[in-house]
């Protein structure tokens, strides 16, 4: 018997996403669809009162329990959540930071793996959100649409003919839908081409974030590469679109990794060995070095020069050197500088 | 006289035509319609909604220019924000502009008039394209009611210089005022 998935499961987990396979996964860490859907005569919830987030809460739950696709999800309550829990959701992508927020007449619906995750009272009613590994987009959508079809059958979705989804934000209207792709592209910053192919992307209609979306730096040289349109361009063609593009973009990464390795293959290797020399041995190490150095070994590993048993464990690190990972690992609040070291005694003991 | 394509009562004074497709097509305007739907500048060659915009206009400076767009606004005269205010909701369009956010999916419906050149610059584009729920069979709609769906759809595709489709619409218009 599978066991039900608690929120503590999650913290012994590998989330669906981390698996490092799948098309392109060296390059591509994740692929990531979600669409925005909302209830009709019912208020957006930064319009709506308390009362009726609660109800539309009510709704949406009881139109979950009747998927056969979300059976034996977690639902949590926000109202139910410490902040570190929040944080914990944040830092493994399952929510959203705004959602993190105040008022928390909110839950969360996360499915087994964590491959399905439902905001419910983010921005919109809902936020459906699927996330594989690697460049997955196809697979996203299939599973996604699955939901979304269990779902209306239960829930009255607000949508015109001529606009389609309507949503809180006109940002959004339309399909609703936002596509996105993890990338990691260490070359491409290294040769400073990084510039040119942003430039050339949004060119293209499509947006560049952070490791954790809209407004994050990009640390550790990913990019969230996603579709900015979502209005007279179907789901379908917005996804391919996008697909076309990563893959041009994975294929550019690749020549410079080529580039680096035969005209400056000694200070390519010396960076991505001190880098792992310093992971190995640090006693305390912040979280931002930690995804700079990180970022230099997933290079080491991709281009053979590292050796790792667990090709997972590269993506894994990134979210487990998060401040609520690490507490929740402890069982307790840490200050910053017993963060530092918890860190490091966790990078110590992945190398 | 030529009468004008909008509002089929006042004598057309802009004459607006596009080739597309080999296929020529023209649009008559009557002065008010013209000057209501900024085609005067669409004449003059001007664009009405600034392409370079729509990548890098936030959000808020989209809402800034809604004013402007859709409303008579007299030379030498603030721009007037249209008092409306959404029967499901009660957000007023003002609120609208400035919380940049709806109050819920009837605001659609409410502002409609207003959000064409809105969603244009977003999105470069104002017709849905994919998937819908599934539902039941759409429930029959008046003549009446399809004549002012029409219109409507008319005066969005002037107001986003969608000629050849507001010819098209034209047609179906006259088709069925003729019946
Ligand atoms: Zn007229
Ligand atoms: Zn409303």
């Amino acid at each position: 018997m599978k066991q039900p998935l608690t929120f503590d499961s999650l913290l012994h987990q590998t989330g669906e996403w981390l698996r490092s396979t799948g098309p392109h996964h060296t390059i591509v860490l994740s692929s990531r669809i979600r669409l925005a859907r909302n209830l009709n005569g019912q208020p957006f919830p930064h319009w709506a009162s308390s009362a009726q987030r609660t109800k539309i809460v009510r709704k949406v739950v009881a139109a979950v329990g009747k998927s056969s696709f979300l059976k034996g999800s977690l639902i949590l309550p926000m109202k139910k959540l410490s902040a570190l829990d929040k944080q914990f959701l944040v830092e493994r992508h399952l929510i959203s930071r705004d959602f993190a927020q105040p008022p928390d007449e909110k839950a969360v619906v996360i499915s087994d793996r964590e491959i399905v995750s439902i905001m419910i009272n983010e921005e919109d009613h809902l936020r459906l959100q699927v996330m594989q590994s690697g460049l997955r987009l196809d697979e996203a959508w299939a599973i996604l649409q699955r939901i979304d079809q269990e779902l209306e059958k239960q829930l009255d979705y607000a949508f015109r003919d001529d606009w389609g989804y309507l949503t809180a934000c006109p940002t959004n209207v339309g399909t609703g839908m936002r596509a996105s792709c993890m990338l990691h592209l260490p070359c491409l910053v290294m040769t400073r081409q990084m510039e040119r192919v942003l430039n050339a992307i949004s060119k293209l209609g499509m947006t560049a974030r952070g490791f954790y979306g809209e407004g994050t730096e990009a640390s550790g040289n990913f990019y969230q590469l996603s579709n900015q349109v979502t209005l007279g361009i179907s789901e379908t063609d917005t996804i391919n679109q996008l697909d076309r593009i990563i893959q041009k973009v994975v294929e550019q990464e690749e020549a410079a990794r080529k580039v680096l390795l035969k005209n400056h293959r000694e200070i390519l290797e010396d960076k991505i060995w001190r880098a792992y020399g310093t992971l190995r041995s640090a006693a305390q190490i912040s979280s931002g070095e930690a995804v700079k150095l990180l970022s230099l070994v997933r290079l080491g590993t991709d281009i053979g020069r590292i050796p790792v048993k667990d090709p997972a464990l590269m993506n894994r690190l990134f979210v487990q050197i998060q401040p609520a990972y690490l507490q929740k690992l402890e069982g307790k609040i840490l200050s910053p500088d017993e963060r530092d070291k918890r860190r490091a005694q966790l990078l110590r003991e992945a190398f | 006289m030529i009468k004008c394509d909008l509002c089929s009562k006042n004598e057309a004074v802009f004459h607006l035509s596009e080739v597309i497709n080999g296929k020529s097509r023209e649009l008559h305007l009557c002065e008010s319609c013209a000057r209501e739907k900024g085609a005067e500048q669409l004449a003059l060659n001007a664009p009405l909604i600034d392409p370079a915009g729509t990548a890098a206009g936030s959000l808020a400076s989209l809402l800034a220019g809604l004013a402007d767009l859709g409303t008579k606004t007299p030379p030498g005269q603030k721009p007037v924000t249209p008092k409306i205010t959404c029967s499901g909701c009660g957000m007023t369009f003002a609120q609208f502009r400035k919380a940049g956010r709806f109050g819920c999916a009837s605001c659609y419906g409410a502002f409609s008039r207003y959000l064409t050149p809105l969603l244009r610059r977003i999105h470069g584009a104002v017709q849905y394209s994919g998937k819908s729920p599934n539902r039941k069979a759409p429930k029959r709609i008046s003549a009446k009611e399809r004549l002012l769906r029409l219109k409507t759809e008319l005066q969005s595709a002037v107001s986003a210089e969608e000629f050849e489709k507001a010819a098209a619409l034209r047609d179906k218009i006259r088709l069925l005022e003729k019946k």
